[in-house]
C-alpha cells in the first residue's frame, strides 16, 4: 500500500515537474519572444502618436500600482487618439502635402518593381544556369563553374567602384537600368540551384527523355517543378536583399523619380528627424512586404536556408 | 513554372501603376526644369517659389534637390549632376571650381554687366576662381554672438556690451555656467561654439592671422600658418572654454539627441535656454523663432587682447551651375535671380542671412519687415507675458522658477481645461504657444504685430533695425579664411574634426599651443603632399619595398601552385560532379547547356568577374572620378593603406563590434535546443524569432537609431522606468565620460544580438539539432548527466560542424559589414568608433573619390578574410568539411 502510493507520489511528482519544466520553458519563449517584440511595438505605437506625443518623455514603466499610473503606462503603449493619418502624411498622399515632401507611396512602388523585376530575372537566369551546371555537360563547363565559385569569397566593396564606373561607362546612371540589370544574375544564386539540381534523380529525366523530350522540356517540365523549394527560397532572398538595398541605390540613382524605399525614408529621417512619428510609420511600412514574403514562402524559405548550408 | 508567370505579371503590373505617376516633365509639360541641389531648409519653398513665378512666361522651373548623404558628389561623378549645385564653404568652391566641375560664366556676367564688385568683398572667396567667375552668393552671413537673455536673466548676469574682450566674455561664459549641486549636473553652460565647429570659432576669435602661408623651399602657398601666435591664442581660448574652466558643453554634447542635422540638433541647447552664447550667423533665428519664449540678444564677437576689431568670419553660400546642366541659359537666369531684390527680400525676410549684393543694403526691406524672425520672436514675447500672467491665476505662486519652466507649467495648466474652458480663453487671445503649429505660431506674431500701436511698431522697427545694421556693419569687415589650393579633403577633416581635436584634449592640462604647432605641421606636410605627389615617399620606400616583396611572391608562389591548385579544385568537383546519364553527349546538349548558361553568364561577367579584375587595375591607380583624372602608381595605395594609422583604426573597430558574435552563436544554439523540444507552436515561435533578423536594412536601423534617442528613446525610457534616477548616455553620439568603453559598443551588441539571435544561424542549427538521434540524450540521462552537462557534452560537440559553418559565414560577413550602420545611424562616429573597414572603404571612394585607395584597401581587406577563412579552415576544421 505504502509501496503502491510511493511509486504513484513519485510519478506525480516527475509529471508536476515535466509540466512545470514545459512551463518554465514557455514562459522562457514568451518573455524572449516578447524582447525580440518590443522594438517593434515600441515603433508602432510611436507611429501613431502625435509628434508632441512621441517625443514627449514620459513613464512607461509604472512607477507605482496605482490605477493612474498603470493608465499613464498604457497610454504610453497605445495612445489615446491614434494617428492614422500619419501613414497617408508619411506616404506624400496628404493632399496638402504639409508634412512630409518626399513622394515615399513612388518610392515603394518603386521598389516593389525593382525588387521584383531582379527576382524573376535572377531566378529565371539561376534557374536556368543552374539546371546547364548540373544536368547537361557541354565545353567548359567545370572551368567556368570553378570561376563562378572563385568569385563567392570576393566581398561585394571590390566591386562597388568598378560596378559604378562600368554603370557610367554604359551610361545608365541615374536609370531603372543601374538599379535592375546589376542584380538580374549572381554567382551565388546559380550555386545554390546547381548545388539543388544535382541532388536531383535523374530517373525522371531520363523517362522524360525516353519519351522523347527535349532538353528544354526536361528542364520546363522535371528539373524545374522538383527545385520548387530552391527557388522560391532564392527567390525570397531576392527580393528581401532587393526591397532593402540601400548603398547600391544611393550611388547609381539621383531623380526622384527614380528613388527606392530605403533611400526615400533614409531622406525623412534625415529632414524629418524631430518627427518621431512620421519616421516610425515609415520604417514600418518599409518592414511590412518583407514580413509578408516571409510568411507566405516560409516553408521554402526556411529549408532552403538550411539546405545551402548544409550543401555548401 | 507558375512562379515565372505570376513575377512577370507582377512586375507588369507594378509597371503599369509606376508609369502612373507623373514624372516631374509630365507635371511641367513644355517647361525646362533645373535641378537646383541644396539643403531642404523648409525657407528655400519660398525661394523656388518666387523664381517660378517671375519665370512662368520663360517657362522654367526650378525643382529642389536635397543634397543628403553623398548625393551631390556623387552625381557629378556620375556625370549626371544637378544643374544647379549649392557651395557651402570656400575650400569645396575651390575643390569643385580646380575639377571642372562648374561652368565658366564670366562671359555672361560681363555680358549681363554684373561685377564681382557687386558682392560683399569676402564673398569673392567663394565665387571666383583664377580670376574666372564659378558662382553668385546664394546667401550671406557673418558670425556674431547671440546671447539667450533668458539665460542671463536665471543667474542674474547682465547682457554683454557692444564691444567687449576676451577677458571679459570668459568671466561672462563662468557666471553663466550653472552645475545643479544635487545632481551634479550642468543645467546651463556659458557658452557654446556653433554646431561644435571649434575650428570655425577659432577663425571666428582670431582678430588677426591668415590660414595659409607661402613655402621659402618651393615658393608654394603650402605652409600651414596655425601656429602663428593669432591662432594659437585664440585657440587657447576655446580649450579654456571647453576644458580648463569648462564653460562649454564637450563637442560631442552638441550633437544631442538623434537628429542628423548636428547644427541645429546642436543649437537646440541654445534655444531651450541652456546655452548662454553661440557664435553664429544671423540664421540661428530662422530656428530660434519655432522655440517660443527665447528672448536673444546680439552682440559682437569679443576682441582678442590688445586688437580694437574683432574677427569677423563670413559665412555663406554660394551656388553655380554644372558641367552636366543641360539648360545652361535658364540657369543662368537662375543664378541672376540670387542678385535679385526679390529673392534678396524673401532671403532676409526668412532671416536666412544678409543680403548679398551691396546695392540691396540701405533699401528699405533690407532693414526691416514684419516677417522679419526678429520681429516675430518679439512678438511671441509679448503674446507669452499675456499668457502667463492670465494663466499664474491658475498655476499658483511660481517664483524661484526659470522663465522656460513658468511657461512649461502654464501650458500643462491649460491642457487639464476642458475644451470649452479652453476655447473661453482663446476667445480672449489667451493661448498657448507650445504646442501650435509653425503656420499658427507666424499668424499669432501677424495678429500681434497688427494690434500694437504706432508708436510701439516703431519701437520694435527701431531695434530690429538696428540688430540689422549690426550684422551689415561687421559684413562690411568680414573676411573668409582663405582656401590652400593644395590643402582640402580628409587631412583638413581628420586634424580639424572635433573628435579628434577633443582626443588630442583628453587631459585639460596639454598644452594648447603644443597641439596648434602639432596641427599646423601636419596640415603642411598633407598641403606639400598635395602639391607634389612624391613628397614624403622616402619614408615609404621601406615599406614599398616589403609590399612589393610580399605581392611578388604571392605572384610566385600562385604561379608555381597552380597546377596543385587546379588539381585539389579538380578532386574537390570531382567529388561534387555532376553525374549524367551514360549516353553520349549530343550536339543538342552542348548548345542547350551553353544557350542556358549565356545569359548568366554575361551578366555575371560583366557585373561580377570583369570587375574584380578591373578592382585589380584601379587599385594600382590613383583614380579620380570626380576630376576624370587616372595616373599610373604602382604600390603606392597599397603601401599607404598599410603604413595609416587610421586604416588600422578602423581595422580595429571592425574587430571590436564583431564582438558580440559568439554571444549571438551561443544563443542561438540555445533557442534553437528550446526550439527542438516537442512544444507547440514551435513554428510560431521560430517565426517571431526571425523576423528581426528578416528586416534588416534601413528600416531597422532607423528604427534602433530612435529607440537609442537620448530623450524619449526606448531604452532610456526603459531605463529610467526600471531605475529611477539614473542618467543614461546618449547611446549613439556621447563620448563617454568615465566609461571604460564607449556607450555605443553595448548598444551596437544590442541591436546586434537582436537581428542575428534568432535568425539564420538559429535555422541552422534547428537542421542540425534534427539530426542528432535521441538514443544519444537518453544514453547520457540513464549516465546520470544532467540538463547542462547534455547540452555542452551532447548537444554542443554534435553541432560543432554547424558552429564552425556559422562562425566561418558571419566573420566573411561581419568583416566586411558595417557600412549601412554607419551610413544610417552614426555616420561613422562618435570618434569614429563605428566607422568599419567597409564604411571607410565607401567614404575613400565616394566621399573622397580616391577609388584607388578604396579598391586596395578592399584587397587588403579581401586577403585578410582569405587567410582567416584559410587558417580556420586548416586549423578549426576537424573533418567537418
Amino acid at each position: 500500500m505504502s509501496n503502491r502510493s510511493a511509486a504513484q507520489r513519485e510519478a506525480h511528482r516527475r509529471r508536476f515537474r515535466r509540466k512545470s519544466a514545459r512551463g518554465m520553458l514557455y514562459t522562457a519563449l514568451i518573455c524572449l519572444a516578447l524582447a525580440q517584440l518590443i522594438p517593434f511595438l515600441w515603433m508602432a505605437s510611436t507611429s501613431i502618436k502625435t509628434s508632441e506625443e512621441a517625443a514627449m518623455m514620459s513613464e512607461l514603466v509604472p512607477r507605482e500600482l496605482s490605477a493612474e499610473a498603470v493608465r499613464e503606462a498604457a497610454r504610453y503603449w497605445m495612445p489615446s487618439r491614434p494617428q492614422w493619418s500619419n501613414y497617408v502624411k508619411v506616404l506624400g498622399l496628404d493632399p496638402e502635402r504639409t508634412r512630409i515632401r518626399i513622394n515615399f507611396a513612388h518610392a515603394c512602388i518603386n521598389s516593389v518593381f525593382v525588387a521584383l523585376a531582379i527576382t524573376f530575372g535572377q531566378v529565371l537566369t539561376s534557374a536556368m544556369a543552374g539546371f546547364a551546371f548540373s544536368r547537361l555537360r557541354w565545353p567548359g563547363r567545370d572551368a567556368t563553374f570553378l570561376l563562378y565559385i572563385a568569385t563567392l569569397m570576393i566581398p561585394a566593396t571590390v566591386t562597388m567602384i568598378p560596378g559604378f564606373l562600368i554603370l557610367r561607362a554604359f551610361d545608365w546612371i541615374d536609370t531603372y537600368q543601374a538599379l535592375i540589370i546589376p542584380g538580374l544574375c549572381s554567382a551565388y544564386g546559380t550555386f545554390l540551384v546547381r548545388q539543388y539540381m544535382l541532388g536531383l534523380s535523374s530517373e525522371l529525366e531520363e523517362s522524360a527523355m525516353m519519351d522523347g523530350a527535349s532538353h528544354l522540356g526536361v528542364f520546363l517540365h522535371v528539373a524545374l517543378p522538383l527545385s520548387r523549394p530552391v527557388l522560391v527560397a532564392l527567390a525570397i532572398l531576392n527580393f528581401l536583399g532587393a526591397w532593402q538595398g540601400f548603398l547600391g541605390p544611393l550611388i547609381v540613382t539621383y531623380s526622384e523619380n527614380l528613388r527606392v524605399a530605403p533611400l526615400a525614408l533614409y531622406l525623412i529621417q534625415t529632414q524629418y528627424a524631430s518627427e518621431a512619428n512620421l519616421v516610425m510609420a515609415g520604417s514600418l511600412l518599409l518592414m511590412i512586404p518583407c514580413i509578408i514574403v516571409f510568411v507566405l514562402g516560409q516553408r521554402f524559405f526556411v529549408e532552403g536556408i538550411q539546405l545551402g548550408a548544409v550543401k555548401g | 513554372m507558375r512562379i515565372f508567370f505570376i513575377l512577370l505579371a507582377l512586375v507588369a503590373a507594378t509597371w503599369v501603376i509606376l508609369d502612373r505617376f507623373p514624372t516631374e516633365q509630365d507635371k511641367y509639360p513644355g517647361y525646362t526644369i533645373l535641378r537646383w541641389a541644396t539643403d531642404a531648409n523648409p525657407a528655400r519653398w519660398d525661394q523656388i517659389r518666387t523664381f517660378n513665378e517671375l519665370h512662368e512666361k520663360d517657362r522654367i522651373r526650378v525643382l529642389l534637390q536635397p543634397t543628403a548623404g553623398v548625393a551631390t558628389d556623387v552625381q557629378l561623378s556620375g556625370r549626371r549632376g544637378p544643374d544647379l549645385v549649392d557651395i557651402y564653404s570656400p575650400t569645396a568652391f575651390f575643390n569643385y571650381a580646380s575639377q571642372g566641375v562648374l561652368l565658366d560664366v564670366t562671359d555672361r556676367a560681363e555680358r549681363g554687366g554684373i561685377g564681382v564688385d557687386d558682392v560683399w568683398p569676402a564673398a569673392q572667396a567663394q565665387i571666383m576662381h583664377e580670376d574666372r567667375l564659378y558662382a553668385l552668393p546664394t546667401n550671406s552671413s557673418v558670425m556674431m554672438m547671440y546671447y539667450n537673455k533668458n539665460v542671463f536673466d536665471d543667474r542674474g548676469v547682465p547682457y554683454p556690451p557692444l564691444h567687449w574682450t576676451w577677458e571679459e566674455f570668459v568671466e561672462t561664459a563662468r557666471k553663466l555656467t550653472h552645475v545643479d549641486e544635487a545632481t551634479e549636473l550642468y543645467e546651463s553652460f556659458g557658452y557654446q561654439p556653433w554646431g561644435g565647429q571649434l575650428a570655425l570659432n577659432i577663425w571666428g576669435f582670431a582678430g588677426e592671422g591668415r590660414h595659409w602661408g607661402m613655402d621659402e623651399t618651393t615658393g608654394l602657398m603650402t605652409r600651414s600658418l596655425l601656429n602663428d601666435p593669432p591662432f594659437q591664442s585664440s585657440y587657447d581660448l576655446v580649450h579654456r572654454c571647453v576644458l580648463r574652466d569648462q564653460v562649454s558643453p564637450r563637442p560631442g554634447l552638441f550633437v544631442e539627441g538623434i537628429s542628423g542635422e548636428a547644427r541645429n540638433a546642436g543649437l537646440r541647447l541654445f534655444l531651450t535656454d541652456r546655452v548662454g552664447m553661440v557664435g553664429i550667423g544671423r540664421w540661428v533665428l530662422s530656428t530660434g523663432w519655432k522655440y517660443p519664449g527665447l528672448r536673444y540678444g546680439v552682440t559682437t564677437i569679443p576682441s582678442p587682447p590688445g586688437v580694437e576689431r574683432p574677427g569677423y568670419l563670413y559665412l555663406g553660400r554660394s551656388t553655380a551651375i554644372t558641367r552636366d546642366c543641360r539648360h545652361p541659359e535658364a540657369a543662368w537666369k537662375f543664378l541672376q535671380y540670387l542678385l535679385s531684390p526679390e529673392y534678396n527680400r524673401i532671403l532676409v525676410a526668412q532671416g536666412d542671412g544678409v543680403a548679398a549684393p551691396k546695392q540691396h543694403v540701405d533699401a528699405d526691406w533690407h532693414l526691416f519687415q514684419p516677417e522679419f524672425p526678429e520681429v516675430q520672436i518679439r512678438m511671441y514675447e509679448r503674446i507669452f507675458d499675456r499668457f502667463e500672467k492670465k494663466m499664474s491665476e491658475f498655476t499658483g505662486e511660481s517664483a524661484g522658477l526659470t522663465r522656460r519652466e513658468r511657461l512649461r507649467r502654464c501650458y500643462e495648466a491649460w491642457l487639464d481645461f476642458d475644451e470649452e474652458k479652453q476655447q473661453q480663453m482663446e476667445a480672449q487671445d489667451i493661448r498657448p504657444l507650445q504646442g501650435l503649429a509653425d503656420t499658427e505660431l507666424a499668424r499669432a506674431a501677424a495678429t500681434e504685430w497688427g494690434r500694437l500701436s504706432g508708436a510701439e511698431q516703431r519701437q520694435v522697427r527701431d531695434e530690429v533695425t538696428a540688430e540689422l545694421r549690426l550684422n551689415l556693419d561687421a559684413m562690411t569687415h568680414a573676411r573668409q579664411p582663405i582656401p590652400s589650393p593644395y590643402c582640402f579633403g580628409p587631412q583638413w577633416g581628420r586634424i580639424f574634426g572635433d573628435s579628434r581635436l577633443d582626443l588630442i584634449n583628453a587631459d585639460p592640462e596639454d598644452s594648447p599651443l603644443q597641439f596648434s604647432a602639432e596641427a599646423a605641421e601636419l596640415l603642411t606636410q598633407a598641403a606639400r603632399r598635395n602639391a607634389d605627389p612624391n613628397y614624403g615617399r622616402e619614408k615609404y620606400r621601406i615599406g614599398g619595398r616589403i609590399g612589393l616583396a610580399v605581392v611578388a611572391a604571392a605572384a610566385i608562389g600562385l604561379v608555381i601552385g597552380a597546377p596543385a591548385l587546379g588539381r585539389r579544385a579538380r578532386r574537390a568537383m570531382g567529388r561534387n560532379r555532376p553525374v549524367i546519364a551514360g549516353r553520349r553527349e549530343s550536339w543538342s546538349e552542348r548548345l542547350t547547356g551553353l544557350a542556358f548558361v549565356a545569359p548568366n553568364f554575361a551578366g555575371f561577367f560583366v557585373f561580377t568577374a570583369f570587375p574584380v579584375v578591373f578592382s585589380i587595375v584601379i587599385a594600382f591607380t590613383e583614380w579620380d572620378t570626380f576630376a576624370g583624372t587616372v595616373r599610373w602608381t604602382g604600390f603606392d595605395n597599397f603601401v599607404d593603406v598599410f603604413w595609416n594609422a587610421d586604416f588600422w583604426f578602423y581595422f580595429a573597430n571592425t574587430i571590436i563590434l564583431l564582438l558580440s558574435i559568439p554571444v549571438s552563436i551561443l544563443g542561438s544554439l540555445v533557442l534553437a535546443s528550446i526550439l527542438n523540444r516537442r512544444l507547440r507552436g514551435t513554428v510560431v515561435f521560430r517565426t517571431l524569432f526571425y523576423i528581426p533578423s528578416l528586416v534588416s536594412g534601413v528600416a531597422v536601423l532607423v528604427m534602433w537609431k530612435f529607440i537609442f534617442e537620448p530623450r524619449f528613446g526606448l531604452l532610456n525610457s526603459l531605463i529610467r522606468g526600471v531605475l529611477p534616477g539614473a542618467d543614461p548616455p546618449a547611446w549613439l553620439t556621447s563620448e563617454g565620460f568615465g566609461w571604460p568603453w564607449l556607450p555605443i559598443y553595448p548598444a551596437i551588441y544590442m541591436m546586434g544580438i537582436w537581428g542575428s539571435i534568432g535568425g539564420t544561424s538559429m535555422l541552422l542549427y534547428l537542421a542540425g539539432l534534427s539530426n542528432i538521434p535521441p538514443e544519444l540524450y537518453e544514453a547520457a540521462e540513464i549516465d546520470g548527466a544532467g540538463k547542462w552537462a547534455r547540452f555542452w557534452r551532447v548537444t554542443v560537440p554534435l553541432v560543432a560542424p554547424t558552429t564552425f559553418f556559422i562562425v566561418v559565414m558571419s566573420m566573411i560577413a561581419g568583416l566586411q559589414g558595417g557600412t549601412d550602420l554607419a551610413f544610417v545611424m552614426t555616420n561613422g562616429g562618435p570618434d569614429g568608433a563605428t566607422t568599419t573597414l567597409g564604411f571607410y572603404m565607401f567614404q575613400e571612394g565616394f566621399f573622397q573619390f580616391r577609388m584607388g585607395i578604396a579598391c586596395a584597401a578592399a584587397w587588403v581587406l579581401f586577403a585578410f578574410i582569405f587567410t582567416l577563412t584559410w587558417l580556420t579552415f586548416r586549423y578549426g576544421n576537424r573533418g567537418y568539411f
